[in-house]
């Protein structure tokens, strides 16, 4: 009897509670538009998350004080634990769309892609993705916007600077480290075997394979080695990997320079292997200026809003995921800032913020140096005309910025 | 022809590392029944806790060594106590669930505990590389290998010779009929976990050398079944054998048929292997063949 | 022994296989299904599409509970034969413009036939064996989609549906896709509660209580432990298709060896080999995983000593820690405790009959 009471008790108070969370009104104010962002607090990449919210934050924050203010419009980030997980995201988006009515959506990668791509012109709200454009995301008329290019695009401009001081007479000799069943890392090789292919002064000589936590590269990478002779060897991959390749081409004594994309840059590396060992061997390359450079209005303005941000991040310093998390951020609220000053603060929609994003290009200066000028069109969710990347590399026990200027992306068929 | 020989003894002290973990396994299933399907997280876990003692709180390899696997020994104990006492006797099945809910409970403790971000291994070996001859080896994985050899010698010694190991054997094969003769199931299966704790550290540690370590490392442990599988899940000896051979087999379709099928061989091929043993000898290389009665 | 409801006796098979014996048993399941009915003019869009996701997932679960539960056989490869579905359903709609009601019981036959592929093993091996092939099925699944020609399942780019239609009227909103899934959940709910009362589903069952007896006993084993990973993959393989319709853009990471583990602990939870029990452990996760992400902001602000992502990753601690706890504590898992709950409102206010 005392069971049976008991087991009624617990359900009826499980039941109520369950409803009562799901039903948690928002009371939407004048003036005040919800960003939603995703972010992953834990699944794989939850570590990154740690750093591109405060990113974020700090940008908005200050865009609130010193032009939203001015303009009477206030942008809250709102984050959500998505977990990288395409069903997660597509359960809460429907909840988001009702709750938050949001203007704009910063999306994380890969599963927000997945989840929201076929949703969003719908759904009319423009998603800003702060990773790479992934190969299958190269579609004309979508409601996505990367300002980053492709990472094989990221790495065609690289080629192109490469080639600028290349002194030999034969082409450039591209080989890549890859995993296998990664859609997304199959679908970068397919990326570099078609780029190479079309240009004349690159030749794309094989592929080593390895696991997403090897045991040891050394074989793969000495039979890379002594069969291809790469000048390059392009990795997109994990860090794990990066470090196994590094300490593999130590082994060997190999000094093959490894071009990392943007998700391990070398100061991300370097929290793993001492700057010594990446001398000579490693280079990184981005559409977003690279984290070393301090010189950048972003760097100061993140430094002065760290600690004024909820909650508030003073230990977070200047890297690449918070660089990712800034870039995404200001160009949201400069797109928005557009749609303010053209039709007044009450009438931001999601529309209007897509059609902003449109017209015209977005000068450096009001993307606080992260970005170099990005002018966006329709047929593709990257600014196809306008991508520049920079590269950086160690030297002399250092990071240093191999490329003052800003090097142009020549463009690529899609493959 | 040098360059065959050379892919062949990397695979072959690759093969040997693997058979560690594989070990561990069998070793777990000998004397206790029970499948842990949680290997790789175990060995990720005892990576963490050298790393703990190593490098946050400082101490220097002889000490930190030594501490950290008493550590893994106390954690196994406490496995044993805390959820496995419960389930003597009880079907394989429940087994087999046990250790996958320990597969999830371990994950989100070690991410809980280190985070997920990636964390620099100290280089209990160091990295230079061995050359003998025209062959290069890497140092962490060529310790590794005569470490593990040394190992199998010692284990085999301790289950097929000592009372002791006759006697966990005794409780794999029938932990009542062992109970009604005195011996005690409890003992025997904590020292069966304290053991496969204590070679998982071990494999990480030699594994993990100057690499980095996150929780994604435990994908590992999904390569160990296979070999253990291979080996006959009860035979000390067979772990090397099938290692060296799931080992080789990768190397070498890494080397010659990777070009032609994109990678898909060298990552296939331990589970090709497994499912080809599965159908033509169930029991593995050097497993017990059980007869079912009705 | 289960008590039956008061004044309820048998005079006939056919009254005795039923499940549903009294007018007031009938009242509470048309109930339940009106509820659901109107589930999206009453809760909030969150609840709506969660349920949406929790649908799909239950079929899954069903799946795996008639592979493992009903039948015996461990299965750690159910999320790659979901995923055998929904390729094959998008490749259908997308290559041969089959409508939804073609290409979802495509997907599932599709999925079937890799089960049976994958389960034959069966027949040698047992037990914790079974359950490493169904894991090297599992590992194999992506290598094999991406490895195949882009045109047939999208490779590494994946593939992307156009929405579901019903004589030219897309299924979009989030409620059309709920009344969508719903009703292929209640239809998949319906077979696998009828499998159990029917003769394949006896056979299943001594199958799983001792296979050599079964045998002798004249259950055709290889044909038996066959269709147990058949039916299982072609539940999967539904939820798969359905799924497809309902994200419209189907990619082979969407399908982990992790979705397969978290399928087996469902499984678990709600109790291994009733049907119910899969319904009761796929609502008990997915809920306690809706309520984690929605609380955590919540959590993660309140308590920052504890560290904000703690709340996040303690999810994993929590399943695995209930998986082991219910194990070690309540094998049965939820359906029992439930079952428990209707023995003792039955027979109140007695303690015992």
């Amino acid at each position: 009897m005392n069971r049976l009471i008991k087991s009624f008790l617990f359900l009826f108070a499980a039941g109520a509670f369950l409803v009562g969370i799901f039903n948690n009104p928002v009371s939407a104010e004048i003036k005040t538009y919800v960003i939603p962002t995703s972010a992953d607090f834990s699944g794989p990449y939850s570590y990154l998350s740690k750093t591109t919210l405060p990113g974020e934050q700090a940008m908005t924050m200050w865009w609130n004080e010193n032009v939203g203010k001015d303009l009477g419009v206030e942008l809250k980030i709102k984050p959500y634990d998505m977990r990288y997980n395409p069903a997660v995201v597509s359960s809460l988006w429907p909840g988001i769309l009702a709750t938050d009515k949001p203007v704009l959506y910063h999306g994380l990668g890969g599963p927000d892609a997945a989840a929201l791509m076929k949703r969003l012109p719908e759904d009319k709200v423009p998603m800003l993705q702060s990773t790479a454009c992934y190969g299958y995301q190269w579609e004309p008329n979508l409601w996505v916007f990367t300002p980053r290019p492709t990472y094989v695009h990221e790495y065609a401009g690289f080629l192109a600077w490469v080639k600028t001081w290349w002194k030999e007479d034969r082409p450039i000799r591209v080989s890549a480290v890859s995993t296998q069943g990664i859609p997304a890392y199959e679908d970068a090789v397919k990326g570099y075997e078609s780029m190479c292919k079309e240009t004349d002064y690159l030749e794309y000589v094989g592929t080593a394979y390895v696991e997403m936590v090897p045991v040891s590269v050394v074989n793969e990478i000495s039979r890379l080695a002594k069969k291809e002779k790469p000048d390059f060897i392009l990795m997109l991959g994990s860090t794990s990997q990066v470090v196994t390749v590094v300490k593999a081409e130590k082994e060997l004594g190999l000094y093959i320079p490894i071009v990392l994309s943007t998700h391990n840059d070398i100061s991300t590396v370097n929290k793993v292997l001492p700057i010594k060992d990446l001398e000579g061997r490693v280079y990184d390359v981005s559409a977003f200026c690279p984290s070393l450079d301090q010189d950048i209005a972003a760097y100061k303005i993140f430094q002065e809003y760290k600690t004024r941000i909820s909650p508030p991040a003073p230990d977070t310093d200047w890297d690449l995921s918070t660089l990712q998390g800034a870039a995404q951020a200001i160009l949201g609220v400069r797109a928005i800032e557009r749609v303010v000053k053209k039709f007044g603060p009450d009438k931001v929609t999601g529309e209007e913020v897509y059609k902003a994003m449109y017209d015209g290009p977005f000068t450096s200066e009001e993307l606080l140096g992260l970005m170099p000028a990005l002018e966006f069109d329709k047929t593709a969710p990257f600014p196809e005309q306008s991508m520049k990347v920079k590269a950086s590399t160690v030297k002399n026990g250092k990071r240093v910025i191999s490329t003052p200027d800003w090097v142009m992306v020549p463009r690529i068929k899609k493959w | 022809m040098i360059d065959f020989i050379q892919y062949t003894l990397n695979g072959t002290l690759i093969g040997l590392l693997y058979s560690l973990i594989a070990l561990a396994f069998i070793v777990i299933y000998r004397s206790s029944r029970i499948l842990n399907l949680a290997q790789g997280e175990v060995v990720v876990l005892g990576g963490f806790v050298v790393y703990t003692f190593m490098v946050q709180l400082s101490l220097s390899l002889w000490i930190a060594l030594p501490l950290s696997l008493l550590t893994v020994l106390i954690l196994g104990f406490l496995m044993e106590k805390g959820i496995f006492r419960h389930l003597i006797g009880e079907p394989l099945f429940t087994n087999v669930m046990v250790t996958i809910g320990l597969m999830i409970l371990l994950r989100g403790l070690m991410l809980v505990a280190w985070g997920p971000a990636p964390l620099l291994f100290p280089e209990v070996i160091s990295s230079d590389p061995v050359t003998i001859g025209p062959f290069l080896f890497s140092r962490p994985i060529l310790f590794g290998g005569v470490f593990a050899l040394v190992l199998f010698f010692c284990f085999h010694w301790l289950l097929e010779k000592t009372r002791w190991g006759l006697t966990m054997t005794a409780v794999a094969e029938d932990p009542v009929c062992a109970q009604s003769l005195g011996v005690s199931v409890k003992r025997s299966v904590a020292m069966a976990w304290a053991l496969g704790f204590f070679l998982s550290a071990v494999a990480a540690v030699i594994f993990l050398s100057g690499q980095s370590i996150g929780f994604l490392a435990s994908d590992i442990g999904l390569v160990a079944l296979p070999v253990a599988l291979l080996a006959g899940m009860e035979s000390i000896w067979g772990a090397p054998v099938a290692g060296i051979i799931i080992g080789v087999g990768q190397a070498l379709s890494q080397a010659y048929l990777d070009d032609y099928t994109a990678g898909t061989m060298s990552k296939a091929f331990p589970f090709i292997v497994m499912i080809i043993i599965l159908l033509i000898r169930p029991q593995g290389l050097f497993g017990w063949k059980i007869i079912e009665r009705v | 022994m289960a008590v039956l409801p008061c004044g309820v006796h048998f005079s006939s098979y056919k009254q005795a296989k039923a499940f549903i014996h009294t007018p007031a048993q009938w009242a509470s399941l048309i109930l339940f299904l009106v509820f659901l009915l109107i589930l999206p003019h009453i809760f909030p869009a969150r609840l709506v599409s969660a349920a949406s996701i929790m649908a799909i997932v239950l079929v899954v679960v069903l799946g795996l509970q008639i592979t493992t539960g009903l039948s015996g056989q461990i299965n750690l490869g159910q999320s790659a034969f979901m995923g055998m579905g929904a390729f094959a359903t998008g490749a259908l709609a997308i290559n041969f413009h089959l409508p939804f009601w073609l290409s979802i019981p495509g997907g599932g036959v599709a999925a079937a036939l890799l089960g049976i592929v994958f389960g034959m093993p069966a027949l040698r091996v047992k037990g914790f064996y079974l359950a490493l092939t169904t894991i090297a099925a599992q590992v194999l699944f992506p290598l094999l989609i991406i490895r195949l020609p882009s045109s047939w399942f999208g490779g590494a780019t994946g593939l992307g549906l156009e929405p579901a239609k019903i004589f030219d009227i897309s299924i979009e909103t989030r409620t059309g896709l709920y009344y969508f899934v719903l009703v292929g959940a209640v239809i998949m709910t319906f077979f696998a509660f009828n499998l159990t009362r029917s003769r394949t589903g006896r056979a299943l069952v001594a199958l799983r209580d001792n296979d050599i007896v079964a045998e002798i006993l004249g259950v055709n084993l290889f044909l038996y432990k066959c269709l147990a990973f058949a039916i299982g993959a072609m539940f999967a393989g539904v939820a798969g298709g359905m799924w497809a319709y309902h994200l419209r853009f189907v990619m082979v990471d969407q399908f982990t060896l992790w979705n397969s583990i978290w399928y087996v602990g469902m499984v678990i939870i709600g109790g291994t080999g009733s049907i119910l029990g899969a319904i009761l452990g796929t609502v008990a996760i997915q809920g306690l995983e809706e309520l984690l992400v929605a609380l955590g902001p919540w959590l993660s602000a309140t308590f920052p000593t504890v560290g904000g992502t703690a709340w996040f990753t303690g999810l994993n601690i929590v399943l695995g820690g209930l998986i082991i706890l219910f194990l070690i504590f309540e094998p049965k898992g939820l359906a029992h405790r439930w079952n428990v709950l209707k023995h003792s409102f039955r027979i109140w206010p007695y303690p015992y009959v």
